[in-house]
């Protein structure tokens, strides 16, 4: 009796929601624009690519080889896109932990962008895989290769996107209206925090890991026994230089979604997550040095090696790191800027110059991605581009959550003078 | 493992240590560098709110009266008190300011000072009660103090307010004083369309005393409606 009291109910319900969701895949805004055209021909000129990949193998697309096993999609999508998602747990870490409210109007929207670098970044993993279906085998335990550091990447990219969608997973509650459920996914927040920080220190320090085994490969300038901990440290500021990169491009392409209060602290931000940067590469450029010292290979910067890996270092590390600390001080925003682009483009070189420039340094065959390679790596960014984009528009990542999701209304009397309690009498000024 | 070789530990101890001790050194030195206060101009001209257009800047601090005027408290019982950003720019430099004298009272919402501009006599609402206790002398012998920088070296006059809180209850501060401009620059738009056509409503900024071009003949009676003299 009861089912049929309430089947129609449930039923109707689910058909308003099917129809909520319909709605929301229409396209909002322009169709035709400059970006979507370049993402259209990208994209379709990918999924051509990626069939014959599929259907051909490796071989038929890209120029790898005994001696070179991976490219572009690994060293650029995975190892340096790992990097710079390393902003979320940096950030978590600030605002759950540390308790740097500052930081919290942005948290949101950091961790949906680590959460989407991660999905597609282990999703560029699979096209790089000779059998991609056997990603499968260090998680159900077919093989779970103990011994290789890709067993404790693999899990720890499972369960780190686990962390992360549930970190996010309150604004998708907020945009379905489910209130229940976010309040459940809410409590949840914490924990994941704490597991998703424990998770991003080990994996991106993992990560470094895989090329301890590749000793005789990489360039001595490259390689030392703390790349580990070199990678763990870069990715703090590669991470909040990719934040501040979003937040200088979200604020202008999002203005009408974005809140007021990221709107009017973004300078503030800005200015934060500098400092941190300045600091973190200040130690970093420390480490270098000692580095350098320990492996006994000072004499190796006169090569045209030494003005390469110079060139990283001074160039895209120590300068970015002044051009921080200025901004810091005199408060120039664009400065902020332009170091963090700078930032960014100095990952990608060490990044790269790891995995791949300086790999097989000394063997006579060299490695360059074909076109359809860099095609593709473009197209993957592109895909999480548009997500982020699609999922901005609906769901409450910059703009303000509805009102019932909102915290309550913190003390307005945290004002910069202490004023005395007075009795009160009000007076409407304004008719 | 060829290629593999041991890398003697102790060959290069001596010069690590007098590098760790020279970058602690050094770490000292640039963090407090890196955290003197900042090389700028003073709390409120350097921190400005900004609405979502740009077109008008608000003081961080303050707060505002609907009427276009602010208060900000220096201490727990005086404000300093001006024109904010839109007032100016709206009006553009007043011929002469006329100030209460010091000693005389002012009460919020009521009309506190007036500006004369084209001979036309424009009253303006003071954002507080209370007494008049100092009054800008320089910006009244360079009105075009206003301009340069209305919530700072543009203040008009300091009040001493004996309700501080009630007062400041009654105003526009943070996220509300920039949600109220906002609502003001659409009003304007609508005040707009049709009298200045489509180069303001481009994303051109305004140029200072623009209620004069918005509508010749009557400006004092828009100028009104968003002072909330009336």
């Amino acid at each position: 009796m009861e089912r049929t009291a309430t089947a129609p109910d449930v039923r109707g319900e689910f058909k308003r929601f099917i129809r909520f969701l319909l709605s929301e895949m229409k396209p909002k805004g322009k169709l035709i624009t400059p970006f979507n055209v370049f993402a259209a021909i990208t994209l379709v000129t990918a999924a051509v690519i990626l069939t014959i990949r599929f259907w051909k193998g490796l071989g038929a697309v890209t120029n790898f080889s005994p001696d070179y096993p991976w490219g572009i999609w690994v060293a650029f999508n995975v190892i340096t896109g790992v990097a710079f998602a390393g902003g979320a747990y940096v950030l978590t870490f600030m605002v759950y932990i540390l308790h740097l409210r500052k930081y919290k109007p942005i948290v949101r929207v950091t961790v949906l962008n680590g959460f989407l670098a991660y999905v597609f970044y282990a999703g560029a993993l699979v096209l790089d895989l000779g059998k991609p279906w056997h990603i499968i085998n260090p998680i159900i335990g077919h093989a779970f290769g103990l011994s290789s550091v890709l067993f404790l990447v693999a899990w720890h990219f499972l369960l780190y996107m686990a962390a992360e969608f549930i970190e996010f997973s309150p604004a998708v509650a907020e945009w379905l209206g489910w209130k229940r459920v976010h309040k459940v996914l809410e409590s949840m927040t914490l924990a994941a925090v704490i597991f998703g920080i424990t998770l991003s220190t080990l994996h991106q320090s993992g990560l470094g890991a895989l090329f301890l085994m590749a000793k005789p490969k990489i360039h001595p300038l490259w390689y030392s026994e703390f790349i580990p901990i070199l990678f763990l440290v870069s990715s703090i500021f590669a991470g909040l230089s990719m934040i501040i990169l979003e937040r200088t491009i979200s604020n202008r392409v999002f203005r009408k979604r974005t809140s007021a209060e990221i709107f009017l602290t973004n300078d503030a931000i800005h200015f934060g997550l500098a400092k941190i940067c300045a600091v973190t590469m200040f130690v970093y450029l420390f480490m270098k040095v000692i580095v350098l010292v320990h492996g006994q290979h000072l004499s190796l910067l006169t090569t045209s090696w030494g003005i390469w890996y110079l060139v990283e270092v001074v160039g895209f590390v120590l300068i970015p790191g002044l051009l921080f600390t200025q901004s810091v001080r005199t408060q120039n925003i664009n400065l902020v800027r332009i170091g963090a682009m700078m930032t960014i483009i100095g990952i990608i070189l060490n990044r790269l110059n790891t995995s791949l420039i300086a790999f097989n340094w000394n063997s006579t065959h060299r490695y360059f991605p074909s076109w359809m390679e860099l095609e593709v790596a473009i197209a993957i960014l592109v895909v999480q581009v548009l997500v982020f984009r699609w999922i901005v528009n609906r769901m409450p990542i910059l703009s303000e959550p509805p009102r019932w999701a909102q915290e309550p209304e913190e003390a307005i009397d945290n004002r910069p003078i202490k004023i005395e309690e007075e009795q009160e009498k009000w007076k409407v000024s304004i008719m | 493992m060829e290629g593999f070789h041991y890398v003697n530990l102790f060959a290069t101890k001596g010069i690590e240590y007098l590098i760790v001790i020279g970058f602690l050194i050094l770490f000292i030195l640039y963090w407090r560098y890196l955290n003197k206060p900042a090389q700028v101009k003073p709390a409120s001209a350097r921190s400005p709110l900004r609405t979502l257009n740009e077109w008008f800047v608000l003081a961080k601090n303050a707060y505002y009266h609907q009427g276009h005027t602010w208060a900000l408290p220096e201490d727990s019982q005086v404000v300093r008190v001006g024109l904010d950003d839109f007032a100016i720019k709206f009006l553009g430099k007043p011929d002469k300011i006329v100030l209460p004298e010091v000693g005389s009272k002012v009460e919020q919402g009521e009309i506190g000072w007036q500006l004369l501009l084209d001979s036309k006599e424009i009253p303006v609402v003071s954002p507080v009660d209370g007494e008049v206790v100092e009054v800008n002398q320089h910006v009244l012998q360079a009105p075009e103090e206003l301009e340069k920088d209305p919530y700072d070296q543009g203040w008009l006059f300091k009040v001493k307010v004996p309700r501080m809180k009630t007062n400041l209850r009654n105003l526009l501060s943070g996220k509300l004083a920039v949600a109220w401009m906002e609502d003001t620059v659409h009003r304007l738009r609508r005040h707009m369309s049709g009298e200045l056509g489509v180069v303001l409503q481009d994303g051109g900024v305004p140029v200072t005393g623009f209620a004069r071009s918005l509508s010749p003949d009557r400006w004092d009676e828009i100028a009104s409606e968003f002072l909330m003299n009336k």
